[in-house]
């Protein structure tokens, strides 16, 4: 019945019907639906902000650390900014932009949390792949290095390369790939000792296909599965991890604002404006929740269609 | 059994190595001038030069990595041709350098051209002597002469070539006249014990560590103690009624916890606790340094922020966990079977079900070493994570790789210790 | 009872100028903060000053005296938190940051003793007399001042003092300070009370100097670090002194000055500074766990205001955050634009923006009104058509468009980033399109002389004639001189100033500079700082010092 239900898809139905067969397991789970409308409301309000946002995020209009009122729906800060403004300015940076260095103010599309998970997705796959499926010492020296990395506390290691290379998109990209690369190493290792037993592994070595090939393009299509949903909750780390380095003050660099870094200014002023701080806070945890609920349904799902 | 100790063992030893060499380098590549974080921004290109120098910066960072692990006095000594020993200052406590000339400790001293010799004596007070046909000729013909200096440096000084030296001292700079050529700053490298000195406050770093690795160890002891049971607690009574509304309710309030960063659970428990209600201390002031034994309240509020941080994530990966034991065959079997469902909750599942939490949250004490960093850093709370932030924000690379080192053992080990109970739990895996 | 009388023969005695300055004072031409500095800085005793300013009946209103007497009631005992960051420490000469000094001047003191009133008194000195041309000073050491260590205080610890801070050596700000010192051939002992100085030029600061942070009297035999050697006459002995993390003080049974109840002061037992940072230190201090807070910062200011059990004391301050302007840059070398943009200022509005209102208007000239030689003027006003105006005929002049596109450099650091904001907006309708550049202070350290249009932070100094040489001449090209800008006139009134004692005449000479430098000068400036003292309202006696220096010989807690 299971292998069935997977093995169909392969040989008959058009591109766009397989679309759908991969996306309707979206809703057919609840909380993989919560989740995907908490996610899809950032991303949508992410895109109106690069063409409208209710006045200019940097500039001081008003009267500063203001509650909400008709003018400001959020309230302002302590510069007199309109909070809403900058709270959907501030999604670019983590989903839509990264800045480049340099004084051209170029950007390119992809904001610093996916980079940063496409990036360790990448690194962590490569590793991954080449340790579970050529096996012997390509397995135990990657290991030992991905140890070496686990046990690198994240924190140390975002404060010592931010330390070291000083702040900017790229970095914080870097970092989070750093960080992320040897969880998904050890997914991918896994899935790699896994699906290497299976027959058609056995097919293309025997067609004499090289090990790149037979990692890339046999193994890795059928481990994307869990691997996408790995890369799913690593976007809500990232996020989360993108804030905490903004509240320290060492995340992404000025003028684009940064929740993190609202909630670290707002901080000075939370006797006189607690929602300050509140409205960044709640935008970091609803996208974090959203993405967890996503993944989590999916995986569910997933498991489900396995069984 | 003893084979896989073993390797874990040699295992560890390299990862440890590997991450010391990575922090080092990276520190190394990226870090940039520190001198012109120690002698501020209005300091000369030379005062740097000559401060770098002092540092030992200007040797390749290769010979600075090996110093840094392995120590330079054995190095130094053959320059010195005496051996060189520690003997601790009365007055500050801290292990000063000598040269044992013939069982007399010695150091040197160019005052005005003149090259004077310093004794000590037992209660650690020394005399100056003038020094008489110390100096060496070398091939080109000018005098040289290796010693020990008052600041546990060897150095070489040149006779009648007294660089000017700008010298760090601790409140300023001063500028020197006899200056030394060369120096090895003397250190005996963080294997055998001594990580050397902080840049930013002058002082051993060991001296400062110990009482912030014990600051940490408290408030992480605490936290663990009320976090596991609670959370294993929350979390198998949420994966006993999977799908039912208790469940729900549970995993919706540890995602929204776990969701919370934990500076904005810091902040709010600060403001509602410490300065609306006054019940207990907002941060942590160390007015002596066992303030914690003194007032314990001072735990209070970053116990209670980690907590809020933690609890969600071991409690969803508990419930997850006991929800796919009383999913599993023999499970579902016993209860077939018309085993009373507590008793096959009690006796067979949780067991199974803990496993699983357990060697996980071993796995991520480095993760539970990030939120302290974030929960020291909001409380004011002097420990490890808290030391970490300043001396990487300060580039303190002495500090920094200590402190980091510390943590990395930690949790080297603990994931040694959580393998271990995995392995003597799990009898499947021990000889895989 | 007799009511003791000064009179003009008593004022002459101690210096001649007196009795004129006396005169201008009941006059009203100068006020009673004046004549009591200028007095005392001609060797009258601070006493003396304020009982002949009381008697008078000038036409202006008298300031509160400083320092003013508790109403009776002083308890003796108790401990005061601080929060405030603590760093490397060693020798006092040395000192480079006002934190450390908060530390030393607990155990040690200096000469003089400059009040939250903007005026310096005879402290470790008995008084002090300074010739006519103000080149020879003779100071005069209060006795049986002891160390606390038991020696005596005498002429010899002030002359090793001062040889620390001459000595090239030991590294000190002070050789700077007192560059009319050549060396130790200038410092003479006289006896073991008595030391004269003798100037290579005039300088009427020298009171001010000895009160400058590193300026502590060290004991003869001082070795070079106050940590391990914590001798020195002051009030509290040092018990722990650790970096980072905290210094605990003791009182001292045998200090030299006493109390409202006839014992040796100080009332309090015991003092704490803890470093923490700033937030964790505003968290403190509103739970009640520290008593104080060094050097809040105006969003510290903005929390604690209305927290109950505090009281907060604002100090007004020369510190400023200077708009600066290269003249040797296009298009700052033409006054033109320098005037357009100083008019682009709404000095009140960013006064709010950046400082919540705290702190006082300014002129486009580095002189403050605490300063006690300031000229009084109209603060100018926010004026953009006129800007407009001046920038039109520079652009038709140079055949370019406006709006003109300059970039402002500054630091994120104290209010910098919230007074660019407010100036990029204000200038836009004048023409001015202005691109900001807001670096970490470090970065902004690195090139503040060499930016074209900058905002930099300048400290509080006492006096206006110790601000102004450093920045505003060309020998300051190459140190100080950020914006390369000389003017002969300029300097010349200066050196006058330099010179000149009596406050009248030096506040003559200030219209002058004042004129000048806001008709021509490089600088826009919108307000003066304030500071405030936060500080638990149990404590009484107080002082809310202009550079955050902690004074707490005479604090007492009224549980």
């Amino acid at each position: 019945m299971a292998v069935k239900t997977i093995l169909q898809p392969i040989s008959q139905p058009s591109r766009l019907q397989k679309m759908w067969q991969s996306t309707s397991i979206i809703f057919e789970s609840r909380v993989a639906t919560v989740g995907m409308a908490m996610v899809l409301f950032w991303v949508i309000l992410a895109f109106l902000s690069l063409f409208w946002t209710p006045y200019d995020p940097n500039a001081s209009d008003f009267l500063q650390n203001q509650g909400p009122s008709v003018q400001n729906w959020l309230g302002t800060d302590h510069l007199g900014r309109d909070i809403l403004s900058r709270l959907m300015q501030g999604t670019q940076v983590i989903l839509l932009k990264t800045r480049l260095p340099g004084d051209g103010g170029i950007s390119i599309p992809g904001g610093v949390a996916i980079w940063g998970v496409i990036g360790s997705l990448s690194l962590g796959a490569i590793l991954g792949l080449n340790a579970g499926y050529r096996g012997g010492w390509w397995d135990q020296v990657i290991m030992q290095v991905l140890d070496a990395l686990i046990a690198f506390p994240q924190i140390v290691l975002y404060l010592v390369v931010i330390a070291a290379l000083g702040q900017g998109d790229l970095v914080v990209i870097l970092a989070i790939t750093i960080t992320g690369a040897p969880g998904v190493a050890r997914l991918a290792r896994s899935l790699a000792m896994d699906i290497k037993t299976r027959d058609y592994i056995r097919a293309a070595e025997t067609r004499g296909e090289s090990v790149w090939y037979i990692m890339f393009w046999e193994i890795l299509p059928n481990a994307r599965g869990p691997l996408l949903v790995d890369g799913m909750l690593r976007v809500g780390y990232a996020i989360f991890a993108i804030g905490t380095l903004g509240f320290l003050g060492i995340g992404l660099p000025p003028p684009d604002p940064d929740w993190g870094n609202m909630v670290n200014e707002a901080r000075r002023n939370i006797f006189s404006n607690q929602l300050a701080v509140i409205w960044p806070a709640l935008a970091i945890s609803t996208l974090v929740i959203g993405l967890n609920l996503f993944a989590d349904g999916l995986r569910e799902e997933m498991t489900r269609y396995q069984k | 059994m003893a084979r896989f100790i073993i390797r874990s063992i040699i295992s560890t030893i390299v990862t440890m190595f590997l991450v010391s060499a990575a922090l080092f380098f990276l520190i190394e590549v990226g870090s940039g001038d520190i001198t012109v974080k120690i002698l501020g921004v209005f300091s000369t290109p030379e005062q740097r030069a000559s401060y770098r120098a002092q540092l030992g910066l200007d040797a390749s960072a290769w010979q600075r990595y090996v110093d840094w692990l392995f120590g330079n006095d054995w190095r130094a000594e053959r320059k010195v041709g005496y051996p060189l020993v520690t003997a601790v200052n009365p007055q500050t406590g801290e292990a000063d350098w000598w040269a044992d000339v013939d069982g007399e400790l010695t150091r040197w001293q160019l005052d005005e051209g003149i090259l004077m010799t310093l004794i000590r004596h037992e209660d650690g007070s020394a005399t100056s002597h003038l020094s008489s046909g110390a100096w060496k000729t070398n091939t080109a013909g000018s005098e040289y002469f290796w010693g020990v200096d008052t600041k546990n440096n060897a150095v070489m000084w040149v006779r009648g070539e007294g660089a000017e030296v700008w010298a760090l001292t601790k409140a300023g700079l001063r500028k020197e006249g006899d200056g030394p050529k060369q120096y090895i700053p003397l250190r005996k490298g963080l294997l055998r014990g001594d990580p050397g000195i902080s840049l930013q406050y002058g002082r051993p770093v060991a001296v400062t560590l110990i009482a912030r690795i014990r600051n940490t160890l408290v408030l992480a002891g605490v936290a663990f103690a009320i976090i596991m049971p609670l959370a294993l607690f929350v979390g198998i009574l949420a994966g006993i009624n999977e799908g039912k509304p208790l469940d729900r309710i549970i995993s919706i309030t540890s995602l929204g916890f776990t969701a919370t960063p934990e500076f904005v659970t810091g902040i709010f428990l600060i403001l509602i606790f410490g300065i609306w209600l006054k019940v207990l201390p907002a941060v942590a002031i160390f007015t002596s340094a066992d303030a914690i034994f003194q007032d314990p309240k001072l735990l209070a509020l970053p116990v209670l922020t980690l907590t809020a941080v933690e609890l969600g994530y071991v409690a969803r990966m508990t419930r997850a966990s006991m929800v796919e034991v009383m999913d599993s065959a023999y499970i579902r079997t016993a209860i077939i079977k018309g085993m009373p469902k507590s008793r096959v909750v009690f006796r067979h599942a949780i067991r199974n079900a803990l496993m699983a939490p357990i060697t996980i949250i071993m796995l991520h004490v480095n993760w539970l070493i990030g939120g302290l960093v974030v929960v020291e850093v909001i409380f004011g709370y002097p420990g490890l994570g808290y030391y970490i932030y300043k001396s990487a924000i300060f580039g303190d690379f002495n500090a920094v790789e200590a402190a980091a080192m510390v943590t990395v053992a930690i949790a080297i080990i603990t994931r040694l210790l959580g393998d271990l109970a995995y392995t003597l739990l799990n009898p499947r895996i021990r000889y895989s | 009872m007799k009511k003791p009388v000064i009179t003009k023969y008593d004022m002459e005695k101690i210096h001649p100028a007196i009795p004129d300055a006396y005169q201008k004072f009941e006059e009203g031409r100068i006020s009673r903060r004046e004549f009591l500095r200028f007095s005392t800085l001609l060797g009258m005793s601070a006493a003396a000053a304020q009982f002949l300013a009381a008697c008078s009946t000038p036409t202006e209103e008298a300031a509160p005296v400083e320092e003013a007497a508790p109403t009776g009631g002083i308890k003796r005992g108790g401990t005061w938190t601080s929060s405030m960051q603590l760093q490397l420490l060693d020798h006092p000469a040395r000192l480079s940051w006002v934190e450390g000094a908060n530390i030393v001047r607990q155990i040690c003191e200096y000469l003089t003793q400059t009040g939250t009133d903007n005026i310096t008194r005879p402290y470790l000195l008995e008084k002090w007399e300074a010739s006519d041309d103000v080149k020879t000073w003779d100071l005069y050491l209060r006795q049986g001042i002891k160390f606390n260590n038991g020696d005596e205080l005498s002429a010899d610890d002030v002359l090793f003092t001062f040889g620390e801070w001459l000595n090239p050596d030991v590294g000190s700000s002070m050789l700077g300070l007192m560059s009319y010192l050549s060396g130790m051939q200038d410092v003479e002992k006289v006896d073991d009370y008595h030391v004269k100085l003798h100037l290579q030029f005039g300088d009427i600061a020298v009171p001010e100097h000895l009160f400058h942070y590193p300026a502590v009297v060290l004991h003869r035999d001082f070795e070079g670090d106050i940590i391990k050697q914590p001798v020195g006459t002051g009030a509290f002995t040092l018990e722990e002194y650790a970096e980072g993390e905290r210094a605990v003080f003791k009182r001292r049974e045998d200090y030299w000055q006493l109390g409202e109840d006839g014992d040796p002061l100080p009332y309090l037992d015991e003092l704490i500074y803890v470093s923490t940072d700033k937030d964790a230190g505003v968290a403190a201090l509103q739970s009640g766990q520290v008593d104080a807070l060094y050097d809040p910062r105006p969003t510290d200011f903005q929390a604690l205001q209305g927290v109950e059990g505090l009281r907060i004391t604002p100090a007004s301050t020369a510190q400023c955050l200077l708009g600066r302007m290269r003249v040797d840059l296009e298009p700052w070398d033409d006054v033109r634009v320098r005037n357009a943009l100083k008019m682009c200022q709404d000095r009140a509005k960013i006064l709010q923006l950046a400082y919540f209102g705290e702190g006082d208007l300014s002129l486009d000239a580095h002189v403050a009104p605490v300063h006690p030689e300031y000229c009084e003027k109209d603060i100018p006003a926010y004026d953009p058509e006129g800007a407009k105006a001046l920038l039109e005929e520079y652009a038709a002049e140079k055949g370019i468009e406006l709006p003109l596109k300059v970039t402002l450099a500054t630091k994120n650091d104290q209010a910098e980033p919230e007074i660019a904001q407010a100036l990029k907006e204000l200038a836009a309708p004048a023409g001015f399109e202005i691109e900001l550049d807001i670096t970490e202070p470090a970065g902004y350290w690195d090139r503040w002389t060499e930016v074209d249009l900058g905002i930099t932070s300048w400290t509080h100094r006492p006096l206006a004639t110790m601000v102004l040489p450093l920045a505003y001449t060309k020998e300051a090209i190459g140190a100080w001189n950020e914006t390369r800008w000389t003017d002969d006139e300029f300097e010349e009134i200066l050196r006058e100033a330099q010179g000149t004692l009596d406050v009248e005449a030096r506040r003559a000479l200030m219209c002058k500079i004042e004129d000048i430098m806001q008709e021509r000068g490089p600088i826009f400036n919108s307000f003066w700082k304030s500071v405030w003292n936060v500080t638990n309202e149990k404590f009484q006696n107080i002082k809310a010092h202009p550079t955050a220096y902690d004074l707490l010989y005479d604090v007492w807690k009224d549980e």
